[in-house]
């Protein structure tokens, strides 16, 4: 063996040891992380799954920043909200229900929602719901029924709405895509207009039986047509 | 050099096998803890930034009120279990089953029945402020007057103007209530204690003008 390749044995011995040492370092420092302590006083998380045995989400809590997409047979779809908040998935799979906030402030603008909505997107949601546009706000009990659309249609149009830039075209299609999960066949609510009402609609979402306090104060219960009509209506000082 | 050479290959040997041992206990280290059962008494659910947006809590860790994300003290929040949301600047915009309207206090409740209400938008900070400023006065006179003042301003402010409500009455009755903008009732849907369903128109200044039931058609004299 000549001298040069002693040096590289003596190279490679000094490397061999070297390495020997920082793996058992690094093994002592990695294996001395002691497990997970399952008592705290206090924790701040970014997302907490509820899990099954077998690792099937059942509930998730979470910040905007890593809130869930619809979950629809075990899957998780990427679908616009915006929110923070927890979502309930069932056994199957599905998404039944969500717990949900949002807001947003520009200047000489703002927005908010909250809601805790109990159902499935497509086939008809119960809903306590708070939603605000600059001022022009409802909040109350809402049900609707099922979508026109099927679940598919609905992911698939979630998705393209997910893809959007972010600005006022994304909040309107998510609006719209809100209103696209079914028409409202319950109200019972604080409306846009100001008056409380309790609205009652055929399954196409026009309303048919109403009882009002507009926002001048007049208390009315209308029955209404198809087109929207006030067919007939009792007020308190009517003869009808 | 036999020797030298045996090193090496024992060496290289406890290596790799150390080597898969770290890589192992690292990804053990840095996935997602999982947990059979978490005991906490309070978990704060945050932005990466650190902004709180949900708050789980036992009734010794009971949250003051947090405005865009700092703890003031409460006015009248007793310690009590629950759980708080925040909108997206960390401020209080709800609790168990109460939502808040932007930047104020609650519009939407289904506590015991489903109530809903008016709120001015006036900044919650300035409500708060107000109250505690009145709040916080030694008890005495100067305190009750002081509360009075609070209260009539509110009152004033439309703060709690209640427009809706559904539920169950004190007297057992089943009642839908609808007001107007100045919190007073002006239609009612009722069946009391003992069945008898109406539809009560009611005036601004109170008096029923006209009640619907199932023989009569309410119509007026």
């Amino acid at each position: 063996m000549n001298s040069t390749s002693r040096l590289g044995m003596r190279l490679l011995k000094g490397y061999v040891v070297a390495a020997a040492s920082l793996v058992v370092v690094a093994t002592f420092l990695t294996l001395r992380q002691a497990p997970p302590a399952s008592r705290f006083e206090e924790i701040n998380v970014e997302r907490m799954n509820v899990v099954e045995k077998d690792g099937r989400v059942r509930l998730v809590i979470s910040n905007k920043n890593r809130f869930p997409g619809l979950m629809v047979n075990g899957e998780e779809h990427p679908y616009p909200r915006g929110v923070a908040g927890i979502v309930f998935i069932d056994e199957a799979g599905n998404e039944y229900g969500t717990l949900a906030t949002h807001t947003r402030r520009a200047e000489q603008d703002f927005g908010a929602y909250s809601g805790l909505q109990f159902g499935n997107v497509a086939q008809g949601q119960i809903g306590m719901i708070y939603d605000d546009d600059a001022g022009q706000r409802q909040a109350g009990l809402f049900i609707a029924g099922a979508s026109a659309d099927a679940t598919a249609q609905l992911l698939q149009r979630g998705r393209r709405v997910q893809q959007m830039p972010e600005g006022p075209d994304k909040v309107r299609a998510i609006a719209e895509l809100r209103r696209a999960e079914g028409p409202p066949r319950v109200t019972v609510a604080r409306m846009r207009d100001q008056s409380a009402t309790v609205a009652l609609a055929d399954p196409q979402g026009n309303p048919r039986l109403r009882l009002v306090v507009d926002a001048s104060g007049d208390p009315r219960v209308e029955f209404l047509d198809a087109s929207g009509s006030v067919i007939r209506s009792l007020g308190g000082s009517s003869e009808l | 050099m036999n020797a030298d050479l045996r090193f090496l290959q024992v060496s290289a040997l406890v290596l790799t096998v150390l080597l898969a041992v770290t890589a192992y206990a690292w990804h053990r280290a840095t996935r997602i803890p999982h947990f059979a059962q978490l005991d906490v008494e309070r978990i704060n659910f945050v932005e990466p930034d650190g902004m709180p947006r949900l708050i789980l809590y036992n009734s010794s860790h009971t949250p003051g009120i947090i405005l865009r994300g700092k703890n003031h003290p409460h006015p009248n929040r007793r310690a009590q279990a629950g759980i708080l949301y925040f909108n997206d600047e960390g401020t209080e915009n709800g609790g168990t089953f109460t939502f808040d309207q932007f930047d104020q206090d609650q519009v939407v409740s289904l506590g015991g029945g489903l109530a809903v209400w008016d709120q001015p938008y006036i900044p919650i900070e300035q409500v708060i402020s107000r109250m505690l400023a009145a709040t916080s006065q030694p008890e005495g006179p100067g305190r009750k007057r002081a509360l009075e003042e609070v209260n009539a301003w509110a009152l004033a402010q439309k703060i709690f103007t209640q427009r809706l409500s559904l539920g169950m009455a004190r007297d057992n009755a089943a009642v839908l209530e609808l007001a107007d903008s100045e919190r007073r009732p002006r239609l009612r849907a009722v069946v009391d204690a003992a069945g008898e369903a109406r539809i009560d128109f009611i005036a601004a200044h109170g008096t029923v003008t006209r009640s619907i039931t199932a023989s009569s058609a309410g119509n007026l004299p």
